[in-house]
């Protein structure tokens, strides 16, 4: 930056102040072993993509779960 | 093993370990975009749920700091384009008034700034407010959005003249 652009950056400072160092009031963890607890581990939108997928495929062709069933 | 391949394979002890040695560089980086504590730490956790549930996309070879700011920006971003406006004058005054400076600006300019800063579109608003306001380095901000320097520098380089341009029209100079 310079010279111009770091008073325009002192100018925005003083009417947006920066954050100070904040601390965190409390250790999340109890909070988020809530969260984890009531929601339970939810499938991502991965585990649904695939899920789709692999419905999609046994819709279009019927016979490859025959011939996966055979092969296993 | 280390503890980011054990948390990558779901191991609930080395994600509490990592909760609790980064939970607070999390709550630094979403504090200084949505500028209000409370939802600051409601957002830490969705950080760390959605981090949580990607667990085994992530990987180990890379920082998971790095991963994680970059999941805490993409929750900050989304929380703010939740509200009208994306970040409300008051949230950006909000540390304005706890600290006093003789330099400080007649309340009639803090506005036209604050005001100006609005109209920034968001990905441009956000790069500046890291790295005007905040004065994150150029690297780190790019690292937390994806971003390469240049791209960075160039958002910086629009928020500069943009905000120059409106603030020259409404009368207020540096």
């Amino acid at each position: 930056m310079n010279a111009k652009d770091d008073e325009l950056g002192q100018l925005l400072r003083s009417a947006i102040r920066p954050v100070p160092d904040v601390e965190l009031s409390q250790d999340l963890w109890p909070r988020m072993l809530t969260r984890m607890h009531r929601t339970g581990r939810l499938w991502s939108s991965w585990d649904w993509a695939a899920v789709a997928a692999g419905g999609t495929v046994a819709a279009a062709f019927p016979e490859a779960f025959s011939l996966l069933f055979y092969a296993l | 093993m280390d503890l980011e391949k054990r948390f990558a394979r779901g191991d609930l002890a080395a994600f509490e370990t990592l909760f609790r040695s980064h939970q607070q560089e999390v709550y630094r980086w979403i504090v200084r975009l949505v500028r209000d504590p409370a939802a600051a730490e409601d957002l830490t956790i969705e950080t760390f749920w959605r981090a949580y549930r990607a667990a085994r996309r992530f990987d180990s070879e890379r920082s998971f700091g790095a991963w994680l700011r970059r999941i805490a920006m993409n929750v900050a971003r989304k929380h703010l384009a939740r509200q009208r406006p994306e970040i409300r004058v008051e949230d950006l005054a909000r540390y304005a008034s706890s600290v006093s400076a003789p330099e400080d600006p007649s309340g009639e300019t803090r506005r036209v700034i604050l005001e100006a800063f609005q109209r920034l579109p968001e990905n441009v608003r956000t790069v500046a407010l890291l790295a005007l306001i905040e004065e994150v380095p150029y690297a780190e901000i790019g690292q937390a959005m994806g971003l390469s320097l240049s791209a960075v520098k160039t958002r910086v380089f629009r928020a500069v003249r943009q905000l120059r341009k409106e603030l020259d029209r409404r009368g207020v100079r540096p």
